[in-house]
């Protein structure tokens, strides 16, 4: 970005904060008198307001240069785009956004941004979220093996693999949608989470890392070698999810172009998996943070740091084990299916032995059992990669790299599970 | 080969008959028949190697014994048979200990930890866990506030968000104490708690453990090597070398014992 631009994006930046200051400049420096119920100049918060105002104006600005929407070329905002986000304002301020406390605040804006970056953003972009996500959502799935349980598992990536499977060969032979398949991929990879489980209760560390590393293999050759898979050539023509029986692209496409300013490049079926997946991994969060702090999760971690200790506490073993690889399959399962009907055509090499260990890297990088972390893992280890095209053969270096400084420097993660 | 002074009068609360244990050719315990009393607190002292965690493991079912009974009579009238149990069956019995070389789960809190001792008095199960539903959550903030007043009550203070291994050894060997009193069990059985403490800490074990006898009804097993806490706490005193059980009586009496005085304190 050049300097000029930037010049030309803090000149810009102007009217944004004036309209700003205007929309929601009334809700920061008023206040309700809660006690005698009368109306309350503030005046500390006319700075804040300024200052604030420009800042959200200018960045947005600087997102817009970056993120390359058609509205920073042609510099005429469609007029619903305007309309919209002042309702959107609007709804804001009549949820009392006073009311809400800050932390609240702060994720109902993430949220807003999460949910409409795909209006403002191009093909690729999307496509490079919507695999962060999905990688988000098998972090937190190996992190309950891995992270919380202990259990050293090499072959998640094969549960992964038994979601796309699952959808794609339903689709392909039964014709199957996308919405029945996803909680049955998610029920297939749980079952088949138990089924190794079953067997391998007994052992640990070492062991369980060797049977979990041939199993994800078997899985792999099993594909590369039956006929109903396809074999090598893998499936293609994977149908994108369905929305009330609608055809996205035709139903929506031409009036959000012309209106909000999509990118004409974007196809919504994307968009539409993006949101999907977007809503499965805050649904994740929250579960995954439910869980670390439940009897269960605390025998997990239990399990992690003393086997024997946790069964003098009376925790049981088996079921502990069985559940924690039951749910995490279960998360590799869910992702498998969203991961087929992104990219429309999956084949063996998909779900390698090398897809384990990236997924493994996101765990042990972002900080074992850390939430934010697995966050942050993925979206490293997806994004790096399309920092770093042509020198696809150094990623694995600078991966193995990475790990092993990790473990030497900062073996608890980047960022800690905190309590 | 009941020895002539063990008390099986009374309807004890844990007995064992004949129990041996053999590793490949160490025979660790050999034919040990004992009972502990209800609401007691019994003592198992013996030169080192003498089998004493071993009895420990067997009846807590960590180890399962080569020969032998284990009778648990968790209430009166209720007759439980321990001898092929496992850890953590024993433990959702009642039956928690500690252990020689302390397990604590070190990564985690000192708050974490209790409540996992708290884990087979909880019901939460995976489902709960997932929907965070009403009982779930109300069990849960139960918990913590069990947690949170049995750690104050142990002098956790503003200790209770450390991790475990960040605490003194004093604190580690009292937190598993504390883990283990979070499940109130029947019967505590501990390993060696006052082994490795300063004469101040020792002090507030014997006072811990008078307590904690005291409050609940609550029966004790520890195995020490600090005779004048066995002394000053105990009721009963089972003496073992080389896995045979060579007395049990009155700690006065076992002081008086000519073979405990050769094999154990004659050491000395
Ligand atoms: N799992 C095991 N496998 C093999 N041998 C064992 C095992 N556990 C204990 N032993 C052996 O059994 C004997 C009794 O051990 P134990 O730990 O019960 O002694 P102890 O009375 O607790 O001694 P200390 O005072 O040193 O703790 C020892 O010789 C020990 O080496
Ligand atoms: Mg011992």
């Amino acid at each position: 970005m050049s300097l000029k631009a930037l010049k030309l994006t803090l000149v810009k930046a102007w009217p944004g904060a004036l309209w700003l200051i205007i929309v929601a400049g009334p809700l920061v420096i008023l206040r309700v008198n809660e006690i005698t119920g009368r109306v309350e100049f503030v005046a500390e918060r006319v700075v804040k307001l300024l200052v604030g105002a420009f800042l959200a104006a200018f960045l947005w600005g600087l997102f817009r240069q970056l993120s390359g929407s058609p509205e920073g070329r042609k510099g005429n905002p469609p007029p619903l785009k305007r309309l919209g986000l002042s309702a959107l304002i609007g709804a804001f301020i009549s949820l009392k956004v006073n009311a809400l406390n800050k932390s609240r605040l702060f994720w109902v804006i993430v949220a807003l941004c999460l949910l409409f970056f795909p209006l403002m953003t191009s093909p690729y972009a999307l496509k490079v979220a919507t695999s962060v996500l999905i990688y988000i959502a098998l972090g937190l799935g190996l992190n309950v093996i891995v992270g919380l349980s202990g259990l050293l598992h090499l072959g998640f990536a094969a549960f992964y693999g038994v979601g796309a499977y699952a959808y794609a060969l339903l689709g392909h032979y039964l014709g199957w949608g996308f919405w029945v398949c996803l909680p049955l991929g998610g029920l297939a990879a749980a079952l088949l989470g138990l089924a190794l489980g079953l067997p391998v209760i007994r052992l640990t560390g070492d062991y369980l890392a060797i049977v979990t590393l041939g199993f994800g293999e078997i899985f792999r050759l099993l594909l590369t070698n039956l006929d109903v898979t396809f074999g090598p050539r893998g499936i293609g023509q994977i149908a994108p999810p369905g929305f009330f029986g609608l055809d996205l692209n035709q139903t929506f496409k031409p009036f959000l172009e012309a209106n909000i300013g999509l990118n004409p490049a974007m196809d919504l079926n994307k968009v539409w998996i993006y949101l999907i997946v977007l809503g499965l991994v805050a649904l994740s969060v929250k579960v995954a943070s439910r869980l670390e702090n439940s009897r269960l999760g605390r025998a997990w971690l239990a399990l992690r740091e003393d086997e024997i200790a946790a069964r003098a506490a009376g925790v049981n073993i088996a079921f502990t084990k069985l559940t924690a690889l039951a749910l995490g399959s279960f998360f590799a399962g869910l992702a498998g299916v969203i991961f087929a009907a992104q990219i429309t055509f999956i084949n063996p090499p998909s779900f390698s032995f090398m897809e384990s260990i990236y997924i493994l890297v996101i765990v042990v990088l972002g900080g074992q059992g850390s939430i934010p972390g697995i966050i942050l893992g993925a979206t490293i280890i997806t994004v790096l990669p399309e920092f770093l095209r042509g020198s696809d053969n150094y990623r694995l270096l600078i991966f193995g790299g990475l790990l092993v400084l990790m473990m030497v420097f900062r073996p608890q993660g980047l960022l800690k599970r905190g309590r | 080969m009941l020895p002539s002074d063990a008390p099986t009068a009374g309807n004890p609360i844990l007995s064992t008959h004949n129990l041996s244990m053999r590793f490949g050719g160490l025979l660790a315990l050999s034919e040990v028949s004992l009972a502990v009393k209800r609401g007691s607190i019994t003592a198992i002292i013996g030169p080192n190697g003498a089998g004493k965690t071993t009895l420990f493991n067997c009846l807590t079912g960590l180890n399962n014994p080569t020969s032998g009974l284990i009778t648990y009579r968790p209430q009166e009238g209720q007759t439980v048979n321990l001898t092929h149990g496992s850890l953590d069956k024993a433990a959702r019995l009642g039956l928690a200990r500690t252990f020689q070389n302390i397990r604590l789960f070190n990564e985690l809190t000192v708050l974490e930890n209790v409540l996992i001792g708290l884990h087979s008095r909880l019901k939460a199960g995976l489902w709960g866990a997932l929907t965070g539903n009403k009982k779930t959550r109300a069990e849960e903030a139960l918990a913590l506030e069990l947690a949170n007043d049995l750690l104050q009550k142990q002098g956790f203070g503003d200790l209770t968000k450390v991790l475990a291994k960040n605490l003194p050894y004093g604190l580690r060997k009292r937190l598993e104490i504390t883990r283990a009193l979070a499940a109130q069990p029947t019967i505590l059985l501990l390993d060696e708690p006052a082994a490795g403490l300063n004469g101040g800490e020792a002090q507030d074990l014997i006072k811990l453990i008078r307590e904690v006898k005291s409050e609940g009804n609550l029966t004790i097993i520890l195995i020490e090597h600090d005779m004048s806490l066995v002394m000053s706490v105990s009721d009963e005193v089972h003496a073992l070398e080389y896995g045979r059980l060579i007395a049990s009586g009155t700690p006065a009496a076992i002081q008086r014992d000519e073979r405990v005085i050769k094999a154990y304190l004659g050491e000395e």
